[in-house]
Formats: C-alpha cells, sequence, structure tokens
C-alpha cells in the first residue's frame, strides 16, 4: 500500500472514515459491524508494526501533551488503575443515505437528526495511570527511542506554533475530503484548542487527583477507550502501551455546578470526576502489553551461557560490594531479585520469594538501607519503598477501595504493577497502638506476603487480586509482622563508599535480570525425590516447619 | 392519592425555576429540555416524545383506546390492536397449575382494592396452550411497549368489584372528572381528555422467565437494550423514595378545564398555556394551575447495583448498573442485599446541555421488573425443578453424609471429621418450644481450638460461603458494634439508632467469630445470653430491648499459649471459662503434630505444586455450594423425633461418660445435662441428614463418636501411659461391647465406631482384627471385615 490517500500519524479519523465506508460500500451492513473491524485496525496495525510507524508516533506524557494535536496518533504507557465499565455511544447513523461512524471519536463530525437511524455501540473505558514507582532510567530509554527520531520532533514542534492555514497544510484531505462540516469541524477541534490546552498546563499542576497514586506533578493520567478486544485481554494492573488517537474538546468538559440537584448525585456520570482538561482520552487502535525486558533501551545481548555467567558474576560482585562484603547475602539477594510468581495453586502462590534482612541498627540502616535502595532503582524498572512504621500504619490506606460515591476505586499504596520491587524498611518501627485501620493494613501487608494477593475492598465484599511483587524486607529482628520466605541475618564487613558503576554494566545487568526472571525452569524427578527427603527430614527434625516454610525452598534448588 | 416522602422540591422546582426564566431560553432552560430525546433503541418503546399534552382518551370502559407513542405508522398500531387482543385472550383464559384463571383472579384482586400490582409471568406466556412464538419474542425485545399493550388489555378486563369499597379521595376525583367529561359533551375536545394513567390504580409488570442462569452485569451488552433480561448483582447504593409525576394536572384559570399532561422523563417542562379549544379561540392564553392533589405520582427510587465477586473475572472491576424501581417495587431492596432482578434495559438519553454531544454518548439504566433476594434464610428457600430431583437422587445414596461432609472446603486437606461436625452445625437441630414457654435452642455450636495454621480460618470462610445467612468477623470486632449491639448515633439525623452486631445480623443464621479468644471482656458475657438464650439484651442511653440472636455460632480460637502445650492440662491450655464452653455442642481441638505419613503426604502436596503448577487432583467431584444449600434446606425442614426405644440407650452413654471423667483425673471436657442435649441435637441433626423422622441408634453412634474424635489428638499421649497396649485394649472393648447387646456379630462398621469413640485408629484396628483372628478368638470376613466371635 504505497501512497496512503490518508496520513495515519495526523489524521486517523480520516483513515477510520475511509475504511468504513469502504466496508459499507462492499455490502456490509452497518448494524453488523458492531464489535467487529472493518479494516481500520487492520490498517493501523500494519502502519505501526510493519511499515515501522511505531516510532514515529509520539509518546503522551507531562510535556509532550502540550504540543500534541487533537485526533492525532498518540503512543500512552502506564497501567490499567481503574475500569470504569461500558459506554454507549451511537457507533453508526444514517446521515441522510449514508452510513456515518463515531467510533474512535468522542463527538460527532455532523449534527445528527435526532429522529435518523442509528447503531447503539459499547466500548470499554480503562483508566490508565502512569507505572507506580517507574524509575527515571525507564523514562530516559523512552526519550532516547523519541530523540532518535527528532525531524518528526521537529515537525511537531513547528505545527506548534503553526496557524490554521498550517492545519490546512497538514490535513489537506481532510478538508477536500467529503466531511460535509468542515468549518464547523475546525472550530470544534482546532480554535478552541489553544485555549484548552493552556488549560492543561494550568490545572496539570493542580490536579490534586487522589487518584493518582504519587502524587508526581508530572504524572499524566490517561482514559483509554477500548473497541473490539476481548475483555480477558486487558487486566487491572496490567502495564500496556496503548496507541490511539487523542481527543481533546473544552466543550465536553462538563464542570461540576451544573450537576442539578434533581438527579441526587445519583445518575451522574463518572466522567464528572475526570475533566478532559486534567484526564486526556485516547481512542485505543492497537495495544500491546509491556513485559520488563520491553522496558530496556538495548535489550541485544545473546542468550550464551557464558555471556550469562559472566553479567551474573559481575552482577553478584556489585551485589556484595553493596551489601558490605556480605556474599551470602547477595546471594540471596540475587535469587531475591529473580523471583516471580510463576502459577498460582489454590491459595499458593509458586515462585515467590520475599527476602527478610535482619540485623540492621540504627547506623547501619542509614548506610546500607541506602545503597540498597540506589541499586534497587538503577536495576529494575519499578521499585517502591515502604518505611514501617506506626503512624504510617495508621494513615495511609494500603489496598485500593472503591469509592461508591465517585464510582471509582481508589488507588492504594499496594496497587502495584506486576513486578514492582517493594523494600520494606522496618527498622524505623517503635512501639505504639495501631488502629483498626492500622491492624487493616497490617493484615493487608501479611497477606500479601504469605499470598501475593492483595484484598481491595469494595464495602460489601473484598476482592482478592493477584500481585507479582518482589518483597524485601530490612529489620533489626526477625519480622514477625511480615513473615518471609528467607530470613537472613546481615553481616557486613566492610563499607564500599564507591558505587559508580559505568552505564553499560548497568544495562547488562538490567537486561540479565529482566530476561532470567521471564524464563521457564522445571523441576525433575530426581531432583524432586531428593527436595522430597530433605522436606520430610527437616520437619521430622524440627516440628515447628510447616507447609509455608516448605513453599518456600524449592527456590533454592 | 397516597405517596411516601413527599418531597415537593422535586415536584415544583422546575417550575419555580421557570418562573423565574420566564420564557427566555436559558442554559438552565435548556437543561430541562421538556423534549424527552426519543430513545435510540432499535424497536423504540419510547412513550410519546411529543410534549403536547397528552393525547388521549374520555372516562369510558367501551372507548377503544388508542396507544401512546405511535407517531405514525397505522401498521404499528394495527399490530399492538392486534396483539392487545391476544394479550386479552392470555390474561382471560390462562389456567394456573389447578386450572383456576390466575389473571382473571390477579384482576378481581386488583378491583377490590386488594393488590396492586399484576405481574404477568413471562413462563406462564411459554406455557400458555395457544402459545404465538412472534409474540411472545415481541413482548421479550420490547417490552416497555408490551406493558402498555397489557395494561390497555387489563382496563378492558378490568370486573367489577365484588366487594363494597369506600370511596377514597381518588376515586371521589374521578368520579367528578367522568361527570364533568360528560357535561362538557363527551369529550369531543382532545386536550382535555385524561390519560389512561391517571384512572388507573394497578401496576403492571412483566417478569423474566426464571428459567435458567441470570445474567451477569458484565454480560448486558448494547444488544440488549429495550429488552427484558434478569441479572443478578449486590445492591451498593440506595436512594430515598420519591414521588414522581406521572401525569400532571392543571386547571385553567380561564376556560376551567382540567388539562392534563403526561410525564414520561425525569424532568419535564410544565405547561404555561391553556391549550385548549375555548382558549384558543378566545385568544386567552389562559393561565394553567398545577393541581398536585389531583395529579398522579408513582413511588420511585433509585439504586445501583454491582457484580458479585464470583461473577467477575480475574483481573477485573465488578461492573456497576443504575436500577429504577417505581411504584411496589420500591423499598425492596437495601445496600448489601443480593438480589435476582428482571427488568427491561434501557438507555436515558442525556438532558440538556450534556445532550449538546448530539446523543452521542447515552446512560444506562434497568426498569425493575421484579426483585428477588438471593441467599435468603433456608425457610423461604424454594426448590428448582432440577434441584428437588438432584437432592432426591442424592437422599438415595447411602453415603450422603460423607459426600456432603467432604464437599465442605475441598481444597482443604484431610480434617474429615471435623468437616462433618460442620455440616452437622449448618444442619441444626430442630427449636423446641415446650408448653411451659421454655425453649430449647437447636442450633449446634462448635468452637475449633488448634494450633497456629491448621486452616481453622479458611474453614470458618468456607461455612460462611455455603450458609444462606452467615457473619464472619473476628472476636475483636471490626466495628465499634462489636458482636452484640450498640447504641449508635446516625451521622445523617443525629438520631440515636440501635445497630445490631454481628450475632444480631447472623439471626437465623451463622455467625462464624475468628479469634474467640481474643474477645472484648463486654462481648464475652454477652455472648453467654446469646448461645443459650439466643437473645441479645441492651440497656444502654435510654434503650431497654432485647433482640433476637438465633444463630449458630462457629467459634475458632488459639489455645492458651498460641500453640497446645502438651505438658500442661487441657483445660490449662483451652483458654475459655468453664462456663461458655459448656454452651459449645462440640469442642474440637485441632493439633498439629508429628506424624511421618502425614509429613510425606504434604511435602509431595507442595512438591507436586511447584513442578506441576497445578493442584492435585482431589479424587472425587465435589458438590456445587448450591447444591450443598438446596439440600441442607431440604433437610431443615423435618424435625426428627428420639423414639421411646433409644432413650436407655441414650441415657446409659451418657452417664458412661460422666463416670469416665469422674475416674480421670485430667478430663478433657466437661461433661454436663448440656453434654446430654448436645448429643441429642447432633443426632437430629444426623437423622435430618437422612431425611428421616426419626433419630436411628446408628444416629446417636455418631453423634458420641464425634464428641470423642474432638478430642483425638490428645488421645495418644494418653495411651501411652495407661499401661494397656492398644491391641488388647481394643479387643476387650469390642468383647464388652458385644457382650452388652449380647451378640455374636459385630459389623466392622460398627467396631471401628466404638474403638475409634475411645481413641483408636483404623490402622490398629485391623492390626488387632488379624492378631486375634490367628489366635482363633474370631472369625474375620474376608471381605467385609465383619467379625464373629468363636464362643467356647
Amino acid at each position: 500500500m504505497v501512497g496512503l490517500p490518508y496520513d495515519c500519524l495526523a489524521n486517523p479519523l480520516g483513515a477510520v472514515r475511509l475504511t468504513f465506508e469502504k466496508a459499507v460500500a462492499s455490502g456490509s451492513d452497518p448494524a453488523t459491524l458492531d464489535g467487529k473491524d472493518w479494516g481500520a485496525g487492520e490498517l493501523f496495525r500494519q502502519f505501526l508494526f510493519d511499515d515501522d510507524g511505531l516510532s514515529q508516533v509520539p509518546m503522551l506524557n507531562q510535556s509532550t501533551i502540550k504540543w500534541v494535536q487533537p485526533n492525532t496518533l498518540v503512543r500512552f504507557r502506564g497501567m490499567i488503575q481503574d475500569m470504569l465499565g461500558n459506554e454507549y455511544y451511537v457507533g453508526a447513523y444514517k446521515d441522510g443515505d449514508m452510513w456515518r461512524t463515531n467510533k474512535f471519536a468522542d463527538t460527532s463530525r455532523c449534527p445528527m437528526d435526532a429522529s435518523s437511524d442509528m447503531r447503539i455501540w459499547e466500548r470499554r473505558l480503562l483508566y490508565c495511570v502512569p507505572i507506580p514507582g517507574q524509575n527515571s532510567w525507564v523514562e530516559s530509554s523512552h526519550e532516547a527511542v523519541r530523540n532518535s527520531i527528532s525531524p518528526q520532533r521537529e515537525k511537531r514542534q513547528r505545527e506548534d506554533d503553526a496557524t490554521m492555514s498550517d492545519v490546512d497544510m497538514v490535513e489537506p484531505g481532510y478538508a477536500l475530503e467529503d466531511s460535509p462540516n468542515p468549518k464547523k469541524m475546525r472550530e470544534d477541534g482546532m480554535a478552541l484548542e489553544p485555549l484548552g490546552l493552556q488549560k492543561i498546563v494550568a490545572e496539570g499542576n493542580l490536579s490534586t487527583l487522589s487518584l493518582v497514586p504519587d502524587a508526581e506533578t508530572n504524572s499524566l493520567p490517561c482514559l483509554v477507550k477500548i473497541y473490539d478486544f476481548p475483555e480477558s485481554d486487558l487486566k487491572l494492573n496490567d502495564v500496556f502501551e496503548f496507541v490511539g488517537i487523542f481527543t481533546f474538546d473544552p466543550d465536553l468538559t462538563v464542570d461540576r455546578d451544573d450537576n442539578d440537584e434533581l438527579t441526587d448525585n445519583f445518575c451522574e456520570d463518572t466522567l464528572i470526576y475526570l475533566p478532559s482538561t486534567k484526564v486526556p482520552r485516547l481512542h485505543c487502535v492497537v495495544h500491546r502489553k509491556l513485559i520488563g525486558t520491553d522496558f530496556l533501551s538495548n535489550p541485544q545481548l545473546e542468550l550464551t551461557p557464558y555471556v550469562i555467567k559472566e553479567v551474573r558474576e559481575a552482577l553478584l560482585g556489585h551485589l556484595t560490594a553493596v551489601l558490605g562484603n556480605d556474599r551470602v547475602a547477595a546471594q540471596y539477594m540475587l535469587l531475591h531479585l529473580l523471583s516471580r510468581v510463576h502459577a498460582r495453586i489454590d491459595s499458593i502462590a509458586v515462585g515467590k520469594l520475599s527476602l527478610n534482612l535482619t540485623c540492621f541498627n540504627k547506623e547501619s540502616i542509614s548506610v546500607f538501607g541506602n545503597h540498597l535502595k540506589l541499586v534497587m532503582e538503577s536495576l529494575l524498572p519499578f521499585t517502591q519503598c515502604l518505611p514501617l512504621t506506626v503512624d504510617y500504619l495508621n494513615t495511609v490506606s494500603l489496598a485500593p477501595k472503591k469509592n461508591y460515591h465517585t464510582n471509582r476505586l481508589e488507588c492504594g499504596i499496594l496497587q502495584l504493577a506486576e513486578g514492582t520491587h517493594l523494600t520494606i524498611d522496618e527498622t524505623s518501627l517503635q512501639t505504639g497502638t495501631l488502629n483498626s485501620k492500622g491492624c487493616e493494613n497490617a493484615r493487608v501487608l501479611k497477606n500479601m506476603m504469605d499470598s501475593q494477593k492483595v484484598e481491595y475492598d469494595f464495602t460489601y465484599y473484598k476482592m482478592e487480586m493477584a500481585a507479582d511483587v518482589q518483597l524485601l524486607i530490612l529489620s533489626e529482628g526477625k519480622s514477625n509482622i511480615l513473615p518471609a520466605d528467607l530470613v537472613l541475618p546481615f553481616r557486613p564487613s566492610s563499607v564500599d563508599s564507591a558505587l559508580g558503576v559505568d552505564g553499560e554494566m548497568l544495562k547488562a545487568w538490567r537486561w540479565y535480570l529482566a530476561t532470567m526472571k521471564s524464563l521457564p525452569h522445571s523441576i525433575e524427578p530426581h531432583m524432586q525425590k531428593a527436595v522430597e527427603d530433605d522436606l520430610v527430614a527437616a520437619r521430622q527434625a524440627d516440628r515447628s516447619l510447616g507447609s509455608q516454610e516448605f513453599n518456600g525452598l524449592p527456590w533454592g534448588a | 392519592m397516597k405517596f411516601e416522602g413527599l418531597d415537593c422540591n422535586l415536584l415544583l422546582s422546575p417550575l419555580s425555576r421557570q418562573k423565574s426564566s420566564c420564557n427566555t431560553p436559558s442554559p438552565s432552560f435548556c437543561r430541562q429540555s421538556p423534549t424527552p430525546r426519543p430513545i435510540p433503541a432499535p424497536t423504540s418503546p419510547s412513550p410519546s416524545p411529543s410534549p403536547s399534552p397528552s393525547r388521549s382518551l374520555t372516562y369510558s370502559h367501551t372507548h377503544t383506546h388508542l396507544l401512546r407513542g405511535v407517531d405514525g405508522g397505522d401498521m404499528n398500531d394495527l399490530n399492538f390492536k392486534q396483539d392487545k387482543e391476544i394479550a386479552k385472550d392470555f390474561l382471560t383464559n390462562f389456567a394456573g397449575p389447578n386450572g383456576e384463571a390466575k389473571y382473571i383472579n390477579i384482576l378481581q384482586d386488583v378491583a377490590n382494592r386488594k393488590t396492586k400490582a399484576i405481574q404477568i409471568e413471562l413462563e406462564d406466556l411459554i406455557d400458555y396452550k395457544d402459545l404465538d412464538e412472534e409474540f411472545l419474542r415481541r413482548v421479550t425485545e420490547n417490552t416497555r411497549r408490551y406493558i402498555d399493550v397489557f395494561a390497555n388489555a387489563i382496563d378492558e378486563l378490568l370486573p367489577e368489584p365484588t366487594e363494597v369499597l369506600l370511596d377514597d379521595d381518588h376515586d371521589i376525583l374521578m368520579t367528578q372528572r367522568a361527570e364533568e367529561t360528560t357535561e362538557n359533551g363527551g369529550g369531543s375536545d382532545p386536550q382535555k381528555k385524561m390519560p389512561p394513567e391517571i384512572r388507573r390504580f394497578y401496576e403492571v409488570y412483566i417478569r423474566a422467565s426464571s428459567k435458567g442462569r441470570p445474567f451477569t452485569i458484565r454480560e448486558v451488552k448494547a444488544s440488549y437494550i429495550g429488552q427484558l433480561v434478569r441479572i443478578s448483582g449486590i445492591v451498593t447504593r440506595c436512594s430515598d423514595v420519591k414521588p414522581l409525576m406521572q401525569v400532571a394536572v392543571y386547571t385553567c384559570e380561564e376556560c376551567g378545564f382540567e388539562i392534563y399532561q403526561e410525564v414520561t422523563a425525569r424532568v419535564y417542562m410544565p405547561l404555561f398555556d391553556c391549550p385548549s379549544e375555548q382558549c384558543k379561540v378566545n385568544h386567552a392564553k389562559g393561565n394553567l394551575i398545577p393541581q398536585l392533589r389531583a395529579s398522579k405520582f408513582l413511588k420511585f427510587q433509585e439504586a445501583k447495583i454491582q457484580e458479585l465477586a464470583e461473577h467477575v473475572p480475574k483481573g477485573h472491576i465488578p461492573r456497576t448498573m443504575t436500577v429504577h424501581f417505581r411504584g411496589e417495587l420500591t423499598r425492596k431492596v437495601a445496600p448489601g442485599d443480593i438480589v435476582e432482578l428482571s427488568g427491561i434495559f434501557l438507555p436515558i438519553p442525556y438532558t440538556g446541555f450534556r445532550a449538546m454531544r448530539a446523543g452521542l454518548i447515552a446512560d444506562t439504566y434497568l426498569e425493575a421488573m421484579s426483585v428477588t433476594h438471593f441467599k435468603k434464610k433456608y425457610e423461604e428457600y424454594e426448590l428448582r425443578g432440577d434441584e428437588e430431583e438432584q437432592i432426591a437422587c442424592l437422599a438415595e445414596d447411602g453415603d450422603i453424609y460423607n459426600k456432603l461432609a467432604r464437599s465442605l472446603a475441598p481444597e482443604i486437606f484431610g480434617h474429615e471429621d471435623v468437616k462433618k461436625a460442620l455440616l452437622l452445625l449448618l444442619v441444626g437441630a430442630p427449636h423446641r418450644k415446650l408448653k411451659d414457654g421454655m425453649k430449647i435452642r437447636g442450633d449446634i455450636h462448635i468452637c475449633l481450638m488448634g494450633d497456629p495454621g491448621v486452616a481453622k480460618s479458611q474453614l470458618l470462610k468456607h461455612i460462611i460461603n455455603v450458609a444462606p445467612r452467615g457473619v464472619y468477623t473476628t472476636g475483636k470486632g471490626s466495628s465499634g458494634v462489636g458482636l452484640t449491639a450498640a447504641v449508635q448515633k446516625d451521622p445523617v439525623t443525629n438520631e440515636m439508632v440501635l445497630e445490631g452486631g454481628a450475632l444480631v445480623l447472623a439471626d437465623m443464621g451463622i455467625c462464624a467469630i475468628d479469634e474467640f479468644d481474643k474477645m472484648d471482656e463486654s462481648d464475652r458475657t454477652s455472648i453467654h445470653e446469646v448461645m443459650e438464650q439466643q437473645t441479645v439484651s441492651i440497656a444502654k442511653a435510654g434503650i431497654t430491648t432485647s433482640l433476637n440472636a438465633r444463630t449458630a455460632v462457629l467459634a475458632a480460637a488459639n489455645p492458651a499459649w498460641g500453640r497446645y502445650d502438651l505438658r500442661r492440662t487441657p483445660a490449662e491450655n483451652i483458654n475459655l471459662p468453664p462456663a461458655l464452653l459448656s454452651r459449645f455442642d462440640l469442642l474440637w481441638l485441632i493439633l498439629d503434630r508429628a506424624d511421618m505419613d502425614t509429613d510425606l503426604e504434604m511435602a509431595r502436596h507442595v512438591l507436586h505444586v511447584h513442578q506441576a503448577k497445578e493442584s492435585p487432583d482431589l479424587g472425587f467431584t465435589p458438590l456445587e455450594p448450591s447444591v450443598l444449600r438446596a439440600y441442607i434446606s431440604a433437610a431443615r425442614k423435618l424435625s426428627p423425633a428420639v423414639p421411646r426405644e433409644l432413650e436407655e440407650y441414650i441415657a446409659s452413654a451418657y452417664s458412661s461418660i460422666r463416670q469416665e471423667e469422674a475416674k480421670s483425673n485430667t478430663p478433657h471436657s466437661y461433661t454436663t445435662v448440656r453434654t446430654l442435649l448436645s448429643i441429642l441435637r447432633i443426632s437430629a441433626a444426623l437423622a435430618r441428614l437422612r431425611f428421616s423422622k426419626y433419630v436411628a441408634q446408628s444416629d446417636v453412634d455418631e453423634a458420641l463418636r464425634l464428641m470423642q474424635m474432638s478430642k483425638f489428638s490428645l488421645y495418644s499421649d494418653d495411651r501411652q501411659k495407661s499401661g494397656l497396649d492398644a491391641i488388647s485394649d481394643i479387643y476387650s472393648i469390642l468383647r464388652d461391647e458385644a457382650a452388652r447387646t449380647n451378640r455374636m456379630d459385630v459389623s466392622y462398621a460398627h467396631a471401628l465406631n466404638w474403638i475409634s469413640r475411645k481413641g483408636y485408629s483404623e490402622a490398629q484396628l485391623k492390626e488387632c482384627l488379624e492378631e486375634y483372628a490367628a489366635l482363633n478368638v474370631w472369625q474375620i470376613h474376608p471381605n467385609t471385615f465383619d467379625i464373629r466371635f468363636i464362643d467356647a
């Protein structure tokens, strides 16, 4: 397909429209196109993946939102934080004799006659937030991708200060095509746009959305509208890259006062709390689940035993240095960093390996705790730290909770993406009284430790959501509140202050951790026998061992 | 006309606002656009989209009624007329199960003002002999419209009341109106004709067929718009019940006519200029005065329902849906109720400002047609057709007791006797009320005490899931109300309200209390009353009352020092006062003890899980909780009696327990008269499970065995202490029992029962059987292992 009559990047809606008309012209009944792709998705996939258009698509974030044009193709990376259910919209309608579609759009391009024939379709709304605990190196690797396509970027910037004529130039096909009301369109979409975008910039910082997990000012949530794809594809807390059409229509910002008392705040729309000035809309065309290796900037190391061994040794050496020459701790730390939940059987999460490093004191925590934190941040894409104090437990809300008044899921600290690393610092815990909230939080943490599940509070019932979080606990003695799979006394012998590592090395390590984590493994029958005997022997020797301890062990094998 | 909680603001606000902004359209004006947007449903059931005052009819029984909402299309009109005839035919001729004219009877009740709601069961339509398939399809797919069709049919069919009725003000109004219309020449002026709604004193509902599985909210898609669906969910929010105007009535200052306006949306535009012919001709623009008293209102309530936890696919958030309840269906639900609703899935067009999105997006709601509460009490449990068969099938199976017990928490390994006890707790014994007013409880209380990590809490949670009414709480209690009851200040009204705690909420159900040993002192005292008298008395803040708490208590507790300390006496380990302990029918001690077999079993299980990444096969298919629930509810309908022959047997069993306890210097149990009652209760529950009207000796034996097994884990030590070796002890037990019953044959099952009551295992019994058979003391049947004593 050379010489497309439309620009997928700048005028995706044109492509949607053309393919729709083609489909209708070729005899498909518009009524049957509900929930189906009539070729538009195929077209975009071809453009993005086969023709390598993906790299030209700008990434939507706090800085790019200032210059991204509405109704163009953008990318957004984020974690699905909430699912807002279905939205019913007029998917296809008859304008005179022509069938038209509203798919991938917020507003109709031409006013609809109320009595005209129309079809109601549905789309799903997902509320996505930037991945909690994302480290800066992940961000910069995105930048790198975008910088590599700087010509495109320059063009965008030029467009940014472009005048109306410029817009026409970019979208000549648009005006010339069949849009019966181009003028109105421009008024709606373009003329008001500078004003609206300024609003975003102004309000972006004010956004006191408690919905955003950590109130980073530069985090940008996004409301993604999903078409056609089966529901099971997209799960809560999954990290996705969405490619879709960015829409922004200041007309649609319904302000809250407008909500008259007649409705008793009952029938109100959830979207009232998510004005498009704060939460941009994205009509998803293509989405892709991101896994560990997708966050690396250059995943190109060869998977040979030699290379792996070398990288592993280097990483182990680094960890040993960070851990004050405690090689045993470093070994365990490496195993811990490589753990992930492979399977879930009944209530057991197979493959988790939480680590509790004990024997910390005030001095050592300030030195090693910080070092560890820095190392984690440099090695893993998402890391979070939890200072465990009585006050903290009593005030913070760890588990997400459904707010029935706003009809939103309020984010808790423990709503984390798969593969997040969580360090819990128990050394600052003092004696004190936990209130009911504190008890609940402690219980949630313990549940997370035991079964890698977080109970989301839906008031009338709790729903357990599976999590896959690596938990590292730093404590003075063995943590009784948070029983980890492995408890290891930490014995540093030196303090290595020089922790400088060169960038290439870091990249290799990140690659090693991300790749190794995703590899499968199996236990051979003879190995099974050996482990089985060991377990029984251990239990005969020590009665206090239970099945929980056993579940932790096979990881060492 | 009565309506509850009349909120005049609701009625007047459109008007008062309107007055302030006169006739100049302003944004607020626009928002209350009188034009209800046509509903973009494929088969639009939308009632009259025209803002004009009702086009309707005179008050007369014979008049052929026009149908509302038919804007052109005589064909349509014709079809609906035909369908009305079908509806009439159905209503007149449908015969109920006993051959009576079901709907005519209902209509008679309506005419006599005994009921207001007419529920048309879709199932009846399906069963109807002259069923027209097409008609049925039209009813399910365009339900809103067919409610009208049926209502019109009923208007024509409604019989004269057979009882003398007192005229209420509604009737008086109607009579006056009827007179007026005749005076004015039979209602030639269509603007003044009365809409049929204002005369109707009944409500028509079409109820979806209850066959098959209801939808989850997730499954109701855009293609179901306008159709009758049945869904299940949990109510999360409820609005107040408010009056909703159905027909607005005005009188004109100039001509004095009554003008009617039908209201079909939540907001409407009141009329201001009199549309009557007289005023029009005179150009009088008569001022209209709304007549609240003459207008017709409906009770209206909104609620939100949410998907049930078990219907949500993994990794998804429960969906919600708005439900509208009208008329008789209001006040049927409260937040937290699990309900099954049938209703019509309809879109609400956005009004006003948001409609400027050009109808791009529509909200949807469910217009409720019927409400059924889920997981109701056992007493109200109605068996569905297939369930009855299934239960009959199960009851014939001889092994039902074991089968049901194993199906409780199938994923928890072992603990078979504990599960049996819990099954009996679910079944319970009948409550007895003696002639002198004394009540004897039938609920079986069970306390599980054991080392940490023996799956006590999991068992508790499973039981709550199976029970139709169950509350899970911890001894500390999560809310300030605690376990029993508390007087609290309502945050909204500032009134003092009595709030029931977990035990009160679990009335007629099961209350599972985890961490029983860590209970508040105040609750611990009041729980004495709950467990025996089954009431909660409260005397706080000027409120003195007694609440029912007829609940079976299932408690889980840890021993005094966290783990069971074998060096101390049982009494020391069991950290509960005797007064409380004696109230439990069964106190189950679950100790985590060393045992090569179970250890190996567990190690294998763990490794299997890690290797195959799946659960090992259970070896049987557990019954669904719903089947369990149905079976138990069927069993609970019986109240078995103890036959006279058994009295002696039970009495001697009881006295022997007392004797044994007196002999032992460290008794494991407190045997009191309550124990005797416990034996009776457990036996009765067992008889219920067999669907028997009488308690059999086998039931009593099993009850005694369970009581013994509950302390089983303690006995291994005692055995070692008593010098007698196990094998000879078993022999003497069997010998004694055989001598007592004067028989030479002992069945294996009986033998096992007896020896396990003394704390021996099956393996030991087998060993004993072999050893003594070799000595030719008895013969063992090669297949059944039944014993026959060879006496010289």
